[in-house]
């Protein structure tokens, strides 16, 4: 006897006779042969049972200030993955000198590839970021979106004394966080 | 067989009747046991011993309606069979009963599908197949 279960979002609710299983996976985009658990046993008492499955694609996120391949890099901006609803998961990644972070074992398939969520956390300091959540999906093994982060436009910053107005403070720092 | 499991026969018998009552699989159970005759009359009412053993003497040459109501967990609930007899002969019925098979609703699992690399992401679409072993 068999029982194929459909996940939908993640999650799938099942009636499972109590029994020793051999499990395997079917999920495009995704290693199928990555299934873990490959064997369980659905016993009484027990209703809630996990699976994770690996995939394999690379996708390389480029920052540069014009969103050009070959723009300026801009290094230090960074990314995480996420689910349809924003929610982020696994280590974060951020770019190098050359402005490239990769996310490493992402699903990819010639159709009907799943959507990869993703969204700028942080920028290097000095470069504008979007930090909306963004989707793409892989039709190869890697794959790399161009990514603008804008230099920041310059703004001219005045401290002056509060008890003389217009006095210019000679010397200070102002931190804005 | 008739509407309470038994084939009903009219087993001519004479005197003493001898009945066993038999379950698939509880063998501690006490029968009612009811005994009447061609005019309705009650000749014998008892219980079998917790085996589903008794056996009564009847005097006349009659024809006799034996009926056994079971405990209520088995099935059929009553059962009953007719039987022709004369003094000072011997009869023996059989009468079977079986246990209801009760099947329970197997509970819903809740399965999670998740991504190795990430821990938590849930996979948006995807079938996992099991197969017993």
């Amino acid at each position: 006897m068999s029982c194929v279960i459909n996940i939908n979002n993640g999650t799938a609710t099942e009636r499972i006779p109590n029994g020793a299983y051999a499990v395997t996976a079917a999920a495009t985009g995704f290693n199928n042969a990555s299934i873990l658990p490959t064997s369980v046993t659905v016993e009484a008492g027990t209703d809630t049972y996990a699976f994770t499955i690996a995939a394999t694609g690379a996708l390389t996120l480029h920052v540069t200030e014009n969103g050009q391949s070959d723009g300026t890099a801009v290094a230090g901006a960074t990314f995480a993955r996420c689910d349809s609803a924003g929610t982020t998961y696994g280590t974060p990644i951020t770019t190098d000198a050359s402005g490239d972070a990769t996310f490493s074992n992402v699903p990819f398939a010639a159709t009907g590839a799943p959507l990869i969520y993703y969204k700028q956390t942080g920028s290097d300091g000095s470069h504008e970021f979007d930090p909306a959540l963004t989707n793409t999906s892989m039709i190869t093994a890697s794959q790399t979106n161009q990514i603008a982060n804008a230099l920041a436009a310059e703004r001219t910053v005045n401290m002056t004394d509060a008890n003389y107005a217009n006095l210019p403070i000679a010397a200070g720092s102002i931190t804005l966080t | 067989m008739d509407q309470w499991g038994e084939t009903m026969t009219n087993v001519r018998c004479h005197g003493k009747i001898k009945i066993r009552c038999i379950s698939n699989d509880c063998d501690c159970l006490q029968y009612a046991v009811t005994v009447l005759n061609s005019r309705n009359q009650i000749v014998y009412q008892g219980y079998t011993t917790d085996a589903g053993v008794t056996e009564f003497r009847v005097d006349a040459q009659d024809e006799y309606e034996i009926r056994v109501v079971s405990p209520q967990c088995m099935s059929p609930r009553v059962a009953c069979r007719w039987v022709k007899l004369n003094p000072g002969e011997t009869c023996g019925l059989y009468f079977v009963f079986r246990s209801p098979i009760v099947l329970l609703p197997v509970p819903k699992s809740t399965i999670h599908l998740t991504d190795q690399n990430y821990t938590n992401l849930p996979i948006t679409k995807g079938e996992i197949s099991l197969c017993r072993v």
